[in-house]
């Protein structure tokens, strides 16, 4: 009965924990990878985030900047290093979001408690007194807007990471004729198999 | 007369060895060329309206030995000629004999261009198919090509 009771207690207590902290981190991420070809790739990167949930912001031959969806975080990174040549370099910057999300939801509700007091005024208040609350009150709505804006911006950029990706090309010098061993990989090669195609 | 005889056999079998013929199914989009067989070249090869190739041919094994040897082989051989791979290996089956296929990137004129190359090993021979392409013409033909490899066979 003791033990039941302390897997209960135990059972309760994580079920109250706060909400993990990976929840709350905004990740920024600067990449740079090298490929063979940047708009093949930047096709491939965009097809990938939106199969994920995410999308493409920005892209050009050389730059592509994504939203992608926090927990594929890991994913966008195996993918990258599956589809291309190397990846030069990796930048990744990340902020806890809970304190902005704590002061910007109590700002949220005090001006909602003011507002409610100054129409609960505006009831009881002559002309003039009602003009002065009105000017309160439209000025209370646009901050009322702007917290909640910046809430909804906020709670969208803990769900979804800022990737901004840099290709980079890499120049290739021609392939040099070294023999083989083996006498049939001597004639594996490109430039006699395109001559070859050429002349028959 | 006899002799004769025994020694066209010879002949007629030394031939049908070394007439070691592969067969592809030709790829979606690409046409059958077909090219006149000298002895010992059965060669199999196919084009696109772009003028793309694939080319498959058979080789000896030998010395005899397995996939991941002459994989190991043919990648180190191009990796060391400078060729730069685009992707890696690609092991598939090919008529229930294990393959594997290579792409490659290389700069040919002003293009960039992507050269494949695929091995097929028994224990007697290997069949080689090669396909390269400008890299937006190959990457239109890339499926297509991947599924014909599939269907590579040799006796």
């Amino acid at each position: 009965m003791k033990y039941l009771l302390l897997i209960v207690a135990v059972l309760l207590a994580a079920g109250s924990m706060p909400v993990c902290a990976g929840d709350y981190i905004f990740h920024q991420v600067r990449t740079t990878i090298l490929v063979a070809d940047t708009e093949y790739t930047t096709d491939l990167i965009t097809e990938w985030a939106e199969e994920q949930g995410g999308y493409c912001i920005y892209r050009s031959m050389d730059r592509i900047v994504l939203r992608v969806p926090s927990q594929e975080m890991s994913g966008i990174r195996r993918y990258l290093e599956q589809i291309s040549d190397a990846v030069i370099e990796v930048s990744i910057q990340s902020k806890d979001l809970r304190e902005q999300l704590v002061t910007l939801r109590s700002r949220i509700k005090s001006s909602e408690e003011i507002l409610a007091r100054n129409l609960e005024y505006l009831d009881r208040t002559d002309v003039k007194g009602t003009l002065a609350i009105e000017k309160e009150v439209r000025s209370l709505l646009l901050e009322l807007e702007n917290y909640k804006g910046s809430l909804r911006k906020l709670e969208f950029d803990r769900q979804f990471a800022y990737y901004e990706l840099f290709l980079s090309f890499k120049e290739q010098t021609l392939p040099q004729d070294i023999p083989s061993s083996f006498e049939w990989i001597n004639r594996v090669d490109f430039y006699r198999f395109a001559e070859q195609g050429a002349q028959e | 007369m006899r002799i004769f005889r025994f020694v066209l056999a010879g002949v007629v079998i030394v031939l049908a060895a070394s007439c070691a013929r592969v067969k592809v199914e030709t790829p979606e989009g690409f046409a059958e060329w077909r090219t006149k067989r000298v002895f010992g070249q059965g060669m199999y090869r196919a084009v696109s309206p772009e003028g793309m190739q694939l080319k498959a041919r058979i080789v000896k094994n030998y010395p005899p030995q397995s996939l991941d040897f002459w994989k190991e082989a043919l990648f180190s051989h191009l990796e060391n000629e400078g060729y730069r791979p685009a992707g890696s290996a690609v092991v598939f089956t090919a008529s229930g004999r294990q393959g594997v296929l290579y792409e490659w990137a290389v700069p040919y004129g002003e293009e960039e261009y992507v050269y494949l190359t695929a091995i097929v090993p028994s224990q007697r021979k290997i069949a080689v198919v090669e396909a390269a392409g400008a890299f937006n013409i190959y990457r239109e033909h890339r499926a297509a090509i991947l599924d014909s490899l599939e269907t590579v066979s040799f006796r």
